[in-house]
């Protein structure tokens, strides 16, 4: 009975995602691998406002699809949509600056920079000085938009709680911390979407707690989130909506109580008997 | 100023401070992680440009020299295409390529000398207006490092594609990266052309690029000061060596394995310049 009551719910949600609600829109993505299709025929919507995590047994295709809607990675076919506009052929960096940020799943911060400097490269795509402010602007004064782009920078690492670590090299950092680093690199881009590619990984349980209420207090901000992870105690607990992948294809899709109960997911995790 | 110093120092510093802006002119793309070893040859199109411009035109040193770096400034944006698309040693190949098609065209363009080399060319390079040029663009590079395009070219360097995702747009940075090396590497070839009055495609081969590259790994990669000492070493040391003849150069090599040895991040780093780095170092020592 009570599966039935979702199902009905969800397609209600469906429904309703048709008028401009969905943010982002995957419509039959593809993408070959020499042959082998990591990403095959995937539609997907996610709408504003949401946390909506996206999971599955390792090498179905998670991370490719996040490569293709962070632009890294052409897909073979199929579109993207965002907020209504086709993004297929938009650069990486121009996407950046319309609103999709992400971090990656094995870090990649710039290990060389400080971590305040990290965030503020960020804010690249936010900020305009260039080569005229370089060599025209009165010497040995700082510019006003620099003093802007470093206070925005040290807020961001307070609001991810790395704020006093702001003028270590981003590569002394401890893993943890690097991954909460690329996620204060991520949000000050000032993202529409935030595409997170398993942010607890490596982490120790109090780490996760930290980042499962850093990911909460992110979408009170009126971010979206899409994520991928495979801690299934955080995806159950923190996202509204899960889309479940195997071998590069979607096969389930709903609420949490849904999908927990949901046989193709359960056969895709622990296998037939 | 000529009279108080001894016209073989005056050599070496002039010499020192044109191959300083030519290291500058390495340093500036490959502070965002392209390595191109086409300087030579836009120091060529600087040196050739300036010169045309000041021998057959009358124009004054300093616009010739502009436009002798516009020019060549323009010429780097175009080597930035294919840069666009390749990376590290295939990028260097590439360049190197480019440096020698500028070279051979030297060889052959009758307007410029050919094979006779462009002579006659006024001794306008001196103490002043050389260093005066190099000042500026120390004081260029200082910005540079803390402003928003430098941060964007070293994430460039530590690594492209997050670089991407993070916004910073890599077709806009090459270009600007490989457009302004050009820019200071044709300075440094016009400076060049008004001091030795006599040039030649030779001149401007692929050891010179070769050369450019060795003074900001000698000197360190990671600091503007970097690129600038290297280049005054290289230029010093086989001339204090003058007394072993033509076996100086090979004092040189040494050199260069020894430091590379002792320092393998080149001899400057950001530690070292820091002025707190020397005084722990003191205290240190005061308290042994």
């Amino acid at each position: 009975m009570e599966v039935v009551e979702g199902e009905a719910f969800t397609e209600g949600g469906e429904m309703s995602s048709q008028d401009a609600l969905s943010l982002l829109e995957l419509r039959s993505l593809t993408k070959i691998f020499g042959g082998l299709a990591a990403v095959n025929n995937v539609d997907v919507e996610v709408e504003a406002g949401t946390l909506h995590a996206i999971i599955g047994p390792n090498g179905s295709g998670k991370t490719t699809l996040i490569n293709m809607v962070s632009g890294l990675l052409q897909p073979t076919s199929g579109e993207i949509f965002f907020r209504g506009k086709n993004i297929s052929d938009v650069r990486a960096d121009q996407r950046a600056f319309m609103g999709i940020a992400r971090t990656f799943q094995n870090i990649r911060v710039f290990g060389d920079m400080s971590v305040l400097e990290n965030v503020m490269v960020a804010r690249h795509c936010r900020t305009s000085s260039g080569l005229g402010s370089l060599l025209f602007k009165v010497p040995f004064k700082e510019l006003n938009e620099e003093k802007e782009i470093s206070r925005r920078a040290a807020e961001i690492l307070d609001f991810v709680g790395i704020g006093l670590r702001k003028d270590a090299k981003a590569g002394s950092l401890p893993y943890g911390e690097q991954r909460l680093l690329e996620m204060a690199q991520a949000l000050a881009t000032d993202p529409v979407l935030l595409l997170l590619d398993e942010p607890v990984a490596g982490m120790n349980p109090s780490e996760k707690e930290l980042v499962k209420s850093l990911i909460r207090r992110i979408t009170d901000t009126g971010i979206t989130v899409l994520f991928i992870e495979h801690d299934m105690e955080i995806v159950m607990d923190v996202s509204e909506r899960i889309t479940v992948f195997n071998f590069g294809k979607k096969i389930a899709e709903g609420r949490p109580a849904e999908i927990r109960d949901d046989p193709e997911v359960i056969e895709a995790y622990l296998g037939r008997d | 100023m000529e009279g108080l110093i001894s016209p073989f120092v005056q050599t070496i510093l002039i010499i020192g401070g044109i191959n300083s802006i030519l290291a500058l002119s390495f340093y500036l793309p490959f502070s965002g992680g392209q390595l191109s070893l086409a300087q030579g040859g836009f120091m060529a199109i600087g040196a050739y440009a300036s010169a045309v411009l000041t021998h057959n035109f009358g124009v004054p040193f300093a616009f010739a020299l502009v436009g002798g770096a516009c020019l060549s400034s323009l010429v780097g944006v175009g080597v930035c295409f294919p840069a666009l698309k390749i990376k590290g040693i295939y990028l260097l190949l590439i360049t190197l390529g480019f440096n020698e098609v500028i070279r051979v065209f030297f060889l052959n363009f009758a307007y410029t000398g050919g094979v006779g080399g462009f002579g006659g060319i006024q001794p306008l390079t001196n103490l002043f207006n050389l260093y005066l040029v190099l000042a500026l663009l120390i004081i260029f590079f200082y910005r540079l490092h803390r402003s928003r395009l430098g941060r964007a070219l070293r994430a460039i360097s530590s690594d492209q594609d997050a670089a991407e995702a993070r916004g910073i747009p890599l077709t806009r940075m090459k270009t600007f990266a490989f457009g302004a090396g050009g820019f200071i590497a044709g300075l440094a070839g016009g400076f060049y052309a008004h001091f030795v009055m006599f040039i030649t495609s030779e001149n401007f081969g692929f050891h010179r690029s070769l050369e450019s590259m060795m003074f900001v790994i000698l000197g360190g990669s990671q600091v503007l000061w970097g690129p600038v000492l290297g280049a005054y070493l290289i230029t010093i040391i086989p001339e204090s060596f003058r007394f072993i003849q033509s076996f100086r150069f090979e004092f040189l090599g040494i050199c260069l394995i020894i430091m590379m040895i002792l320092r393998p991040m080149g001899l400057l780093d950001a530690e070292v310049c820091r002025w707190k780095w020397w005084r722990e170092r003191l205290l240190r020592k005061v308290a042994k």
